[in-house]
């Protein structure tokens, strides 16, 4: 098989078609290996036969890669059900253990939150929102996401990214009225007094969220940004067409 | 902007939604998100007549997307050969920050896959050679598959017959 050079294992694989399940690893995030999921059976020249994430797995001359075996089989499914023993059966999870077969976990957890530390919303919250207003706290058995605090309480923008891509629904955002809640392991940590749509009155995202996608934006792009939901943009824009403008204008 | 554009005369169209209803079959798209629309404005009165007005919505394909400069991945890009902007959902995370830049609310939510769709002018019938789903179905004929430089023509010899009562 031939592919671009820097490319990683399970790319080429997804390229190809072939199926290797993961958790942590998203396309826009890059690699990092923690799920154990995507686990393949690597040899080759230079390498001693071995089981390597294939997420984090550079390809190379004359590797060779087996991404299905009774082995891998194995592992992946003890990995699942000590995914399972700790977090409840929601999406992709159940998809997953739907595919292995698996309908209870031989193992016991003791953790009472259902995170699987996959790092998602830390990485996506730092390095793509740039907002990093999460972390991971402690250490070991103990880890867990945290509000990243000390340096500015004000971080998050209450933008719902990281609720977004939680695979087991860790963390969640709730719209009540006019208030954001961001809801991490069950508690609230943040509260967020949600803008107000111009023209039909309804509330639509925060302040703080906007002001980061501003902060993206050239001049020209800001001076015509309105606080207006799709619907009303939408509307606001056919009756400008018509050259009847909004009389709200 | 995009080599393309999509004239509507809104004078052909008649309200029946066939764009909208098309474009959701050819793009397979859930309950909710629409890529086009026709946005009813209206009825006022224009010279004592009351007048409603059907107004086509596609993404416009700007030239400088406000999408494309919020999106904090890169899932949002725009086709060097001809200006398509669209979603590589491979990379998008679902922040919406696109949905919430743009001026017209073109980018749809994907509440089933947590992602951000938008109409994309159905590149891949533009690359057979197709028109877009939107156009290819228009009942009334008031949706055209241009170029802006035709769209402009079109639009002056709209508004000359207007002024002469054709």
């Amino acid at each position: 098989m031939q592919a671009a050079a820097g490319m990683t294992v399970l790319e080429v694989a997804r390229q190809e078609g072939l199926d290797i399940p993961t958790l942590c690893y998203l396309k826009a995030l890059g690699p990092y290996g923690v799920c154990r999921l995507c686990i393949v059976e690597a040899a080759g020249p230079g390498l001693i036969p071995t089981i390597l994430p294939s997420c984090n797995l550079t390809i190379s001359e004359g590797l060779i890669i087996i991404t299905d075996s009774p082995v891998i089989q194995s592992m992946r499914r003890t990995i699942l059900e000590l995914l399972l023993a700790s977090t409840p059966l929601t999406d992709p999870l159940k998809v997953m253990a739907g595919n292995f077969g698996i309908k209870t976990s031989r193992f016991t957890s003791a953790k009472s939150d259902p995170c699987i530390l996959c790092g998602l919303c830390v990485r996506v919250c730092r390095y793509k929102i740039g907002a990093s207003a999460l972390s991971f706290a402690s250490a070991g058995n103990g880890q867990v996401i945290a509000e990243r605090i000390g340096m500015d309480p004000e971080l998050c923008i209450g933008c719902g990214t990281c609720a977004n891509i939680c695979p087991v629904q860790a963390i969640q955002l709730e719209d009540l009225e006019a208030e954001r809640r961001l809801i991490l392991y069950g508690t609230v940590v943040r509260r967020f007094d949600l803008l107000k749509c111009d023209g039909c009155g309804a509330p639509y995202t925060t302040r703080e969220f906007i002001d980061s996608i501003i902060s993206r934006l050239d001049h020209e792009q800001k001076c015509s940004l309105k606080n207006l939901c799709c619907e009303c943009a939408r509307q606001y824009y056919a009756e400008a067409l018509t050259g009847q403008f909004p009389s709200d204008g | 902007m995009s080599i393309y554009y999509i004239y509507q005369d809104q004078k052909r169209c008649i309200g029946c939604y066939a764009c909208e209803v098309h474009c959701k079959t050819k793009n397979n798209l859930p309950v909710g998100p629409r890529f086009c629309r026709i946005i009813p404005v209206g009825p006022k009165p224009v010279r004592g007549i009351p007048t409603l007005n059907f107004v086509f919505m596609p993404c416009f394909h700007c030239e400088k997307p406000w999408c494309l400069s919020a999106c904090p991945t890169g899932a949002m890009q725009k086709r060097v050969k001809d200006g398509i902007v669209f979603v590589d959902a491979s990379l998008c995370v679902g922040c919406k920050s696109c949905i919430t830049a743009c001026p017209w609310g073109v980018p749809q939510w994907d509440r089933a896959t947590g992602k951000v769709i938008k109409c994309d002018y159905c590149k891949d019938r533009v690359d057979r050679g197709l028109k877009p789903a939107c156009v290819t179905k228009c009942t009334a004929h008031a949706l055209r598959w241009v170029s802006p430089e035709e769209a402009s023509q079109l639009k002056r010899e709209r508004f000359a017959k207007d002024i002469t009562g054709n």
